[in-house]
């Protein structure tokens, strides 16, 4: 037997079923042929090692598991990766969320526990303080094995019905109408129903004494609501009853912070029927588990912990490349959105999701390439580097600069990204470009000081002078409409400026153009608060008073004057020419409303002559 | 519609879930890493009833889907881990997870080192190897993994040698024992 013979034996043949002269033939060559000993040896020692045998608790597991993948899927055709459960807890709280069953609240305890029994499922209550690792319902059907599921969920969610507004005594008439009444019932009985879909959710009947970032807890509160008339009274619905949706999420110290979404009040009509005028704004006529679904769609975009049902679909239709450029980009987007829920990146980080971003670098155009690019920041997927060094070299500025950025803050220890920042340091064109770079070499205290000293000289012209600032103040969106979740300095910035940059900012405010638009909205008013003792602000706030093109600019400057240096007669005598004469109504009405603020009044009164 | 789902599973998947089972605990030596393995896969077969319906061997299909899972899962687990393999390997014999009962059970030195050494191998070669084991040839290894046939000669010639050359490194010297008859 020759080396070759041994080697075709590992390849094809099952070692333990050679006959004895195959045997004989092998010993003989690999006692004298060092190189097959090793790869020989190597390769059946597998069989040393111990296997696992199938217990009929596992095999029942696994069928639970197939009973309790979602509906929607189960006759997908396509790509088999949509479910993507990562653990055994994952899929367990999936199992564990479809069986669970809401508390009611005390009103409907009974109505909701009849409803469950005409179900035919067992009804459960978590109590999430005691329990955070609830036994799903054995499986009914005969010859199924009992499922243990021993997993927390990911997180939590109790539904109330509750006063949203206690002060309101509108509302809390609406409230005792039986009918009214009825509604929230309904409502509530259908959330609950849409809820339970939703995997690694677990409804509970009491709020946890304490969370975890792991451990998410939503409240929602359900309850009458309205809206407000231009006469300031609760309008009348022509058909249906509005109702609201609160949702608060617990915090780790025990506080609560309310969720805001895209959804609060929806008409819900008990026929589901409303002819006329619709009674919602979003939903026409709906009844109480069209409005249930509604709401715990928005809940699951907007609100909850991304969720596998939703993100990926997401995903699979931003890797299908027979998608058009914008349509796979607006899904990133989508994607962001659920990501930016939780922080991190684990959504985009994902080898595919790499490659398509990949792929649609270059099918985008520049500017979509600088989103791609500050949306990767954070993943470090090594695959990356090479598309963005392309991009130093041939994009326009911004698409540079969110190249730039994501090297230095994912690849610093990668020698081409290295040389590639010293580079574009030394000799790009643009000097913004230029200071990125550098900041990515040297890190803060060197782009604090180019923010700064580009300020402060007067040979620039104004809009370079301010464009670092404005960089470091205003930094791009991650992809457009979902803020990069990076903590903002945008206050140390402000308050780190010196005297001379105070000044400089002062000088130029007037003239830039930049101050007229875009995103600098709140600039003017930020600043003249950090700096309100500081004379030449009063000088700034003076003359955009005076001169600014932008209303917004002058009711800012108006309100900050009236209200931190209306003692100044100066101050005084602007402020009542604006009040008299600005062409904006608008500013005239905010800065009339100030001046009858008392402590306004008395510094008026101090300034006048 | 689950009982669609669930009789799919009752006579297409079920008997198979032992060597299903088998090959994903000789992938990951983790027993919990390996259920987790088998219930996706189990879940992903059943979810694509229209490719399932069709295959001639449906056992290889279910092992082709438990090698994509086990792909996808094993770079997973890399990303998510961030700690240097060898710094794991030496602090922890196994990759995934912490020793379950099953691995409290390996008590010979040349068993440890012979589940360290397989664990430092890339997805692809652990696959190839144990499908071997389990006694696929050549040709059924490439309708398991679709990889072409002469490249899957390469890689697993490459796999049987970076196997030895992890065992010779766990061991300190080269093992020259045969192994031969000596299976359990």
């Amino acid at each position: 037997m020759n080396c070759q013979e041994v080697v075709g034996i590992l390849d094809n043949q099952e070692v333990d079923r050679l006959d004895a002269a195959q045997r004989r033939q092998v010993e003989a060559h690999v006692a004298v042929c060092a190189d097959c000993a090793r790869v020989w040896n190597a390769q059946t020692s597998l069989a040393l090692l111990p296997d696992l045998a199938l217990s009929q608790e596992f095999a029942g597991q696994c069928r639970a598991a197939v009973a309790a993948m979602p509906v929607s899927r189960a006759n997908g055709s396509g790509r088999g990766r949509i479910l993507r459960w990562g653990s055994l807890a994952a899929l367990a709280a999936a199992a564990a969320a479809l069986a669970l069953l809401a508390a009611p609240t005390d009103q409907n305890a009974s109505g909701v526990a009849a409803q469950v029994s005409q179900t035919g499922a067992v009804p459960l209550v978590v109590d999430v303080n005691t329990a955070q690792t609830p036994t799903a319902p054995a499986d009914v059907r005969s010859g199924t094995a009992p499922v243990a599921i021993t997993a927390a969920p990911r997180f939590t969610v109790r539904v109330v019905q509750e006063s949203l507004y206690p002060d309101s005594k509108e509302l809390a008439a609406v409230a005792n109408d039986p009918v009214v009444q009825e509604i929230l019932r309904s409502l509530h009985n259908a959330l609950v129903a849409e809820l339970r879909k939703i995997p690694d959710l677990a409804l509970v009947d009491k709020d946890p004494a304490q969370t975890t970032p792991a451990q998410r807890h939503y409240r929602l509160q359900i309850g009458p609501d309205g809206v407000r008339g231009y006469d300031g009274k609760m309008m009348h619905w022509v058909h249906g009853y509005p109702v609201g949706l609160i949702v608060r999420e617990l915090q780790p110290g025990g506080a609560s912070v309310e969720r805001l979404y895209d959804g609060v009040v929806v008409g819900v009509d008990l026929a589901g029927t409303c002819p006329g005028v619709p009674p919602a704004r979003d939903i026409a006529c709906p009844d109480a588990p069209q409005a249930a679904a509604e709401m715990v769609s928005r809940l699951r975009k907007q609100v909850f912990p991304p969720d596998t049902s939703v993100t990926q679909p997401l995903q699979a239709r931003f890797e299908d490349s027979s998608l058009a450029p914008e349509e796979r980009f607006s899904v990133l987007v989508e994607l962001f959105k659920q990501q930016a829920k939780t922080g991190g990146r684990s959504l985009v980080s994902d080898a595919s999701v790499v490659r398509a971003v990949i792929e649609l670098s270059r099918l985008s155009d520049a500017a979509h390439r600088a989103q791609l690019w500050r949306a990767m920041r954070g993943v470090g997927d090594a695959q990356l580097v090479e598309p963005m060094l392309a991009s130093l070299q041939q994009d326009p500025e911004d698409v540079r600069i969110a190249a730039l950025e994501t090297l230095a803050a994912d690849f610093s220890g990668d020698q081409r990204a290295w040389s590639a920042l010293e580079t574009v340091a030394l000799s790009d064109p643009r000097p913004l470009v230029r200071a990125v770079a550098q900041r990515g070499i040297a890190g803060e205290e060197g782009w604090n000081n180019y923010v700064v000293s580009s300020l402060e000289d007067a040979r620039l012209p104004d809009s370079r002078r301010v464009e670092a600032l404005m960089y470091a103040l205003y930094p791009p969106d991650a992809v457009d409409g979902v803020p990069d979740p990076s903590p903002s300095n945008y206050w140390q910035i402000l308050k780190g400026l010196d005297e001379a940059a105070v000044r400089s900012l002062a000088e130029i405010f007037p003239r830039a153009e930049v101050f007229r638009r875009g995103p600098s909205n709140n600039l003017l008013g930020n600043f003249s608060a950090v700096n309100r003792r500081n004379p030449v602000v009063t000088d700034l706030l003076l003359t955009v008073l005076a001169q600014d093109s932008k209303a917004l600019n002058r009711a800012v400057a108006a309100q900050e004057l009236a209200e931190a240096h209306a003692s100044e007669p100066r101050v005084r005598e602007a402020l009542l020419k604006t009040v008299r004469s600005d062409p904006d109504a608008m500013v005239r009405d905010t800065l009339s409303q100030i001046l009858q603020k008392d402590y306004v009044k008395k510094a008026m009164e101090a300034a006048a002559p | 519609m689950a009982d669609n789902r669930t009789d799919r599973f009752d006579a297409r998947v079920a008997p198979h879930l032992a060597t299903l089972l088998r090959v994903a605990y000789r992938l990951v030596r983790n027993r919990s890493d390996a259920e987790d393995l088998v219930q996706e896969t189990c879940v992903a077969a059943c979810e694509n009833p229209a490719a399932f319906g069709g295959v001639d061997h449906p056992v290889r299909w279910l092992l082709r889907v438990l090698h994509n899972r086990f792909i996808d899962r094993t770079r997973r687990l890399k990303r998510s881990q961030q700690v240097p393999l060898e710094e794991a390997d030496a602090t922890d014999p196994l990759i995934c997870g912490r020793p379950g009962p099953e691995e409290s059970m390996l008590h010979a030195d040349a068993q440890r080192a012979i589940e360290r050494a397989f664990l430092k191998l890339d997805e692809t070669q652990r696959t190839l190897l144990v499908l071997r084991l389990e006694g696929y040839d050549l040709g059924e290894i490439e309708s398991i993994t679709g990889i072409n046939r002469e490249v899957l000669r390469a890689r697993l010639h490459r796999a049987r040698n970076s196997l030895a050359r992890h065992l010779e490194q766990q061991t300190g010297a080269t093992s020259t024992a045969l192994l031969i008859g000596s299976n359990p």
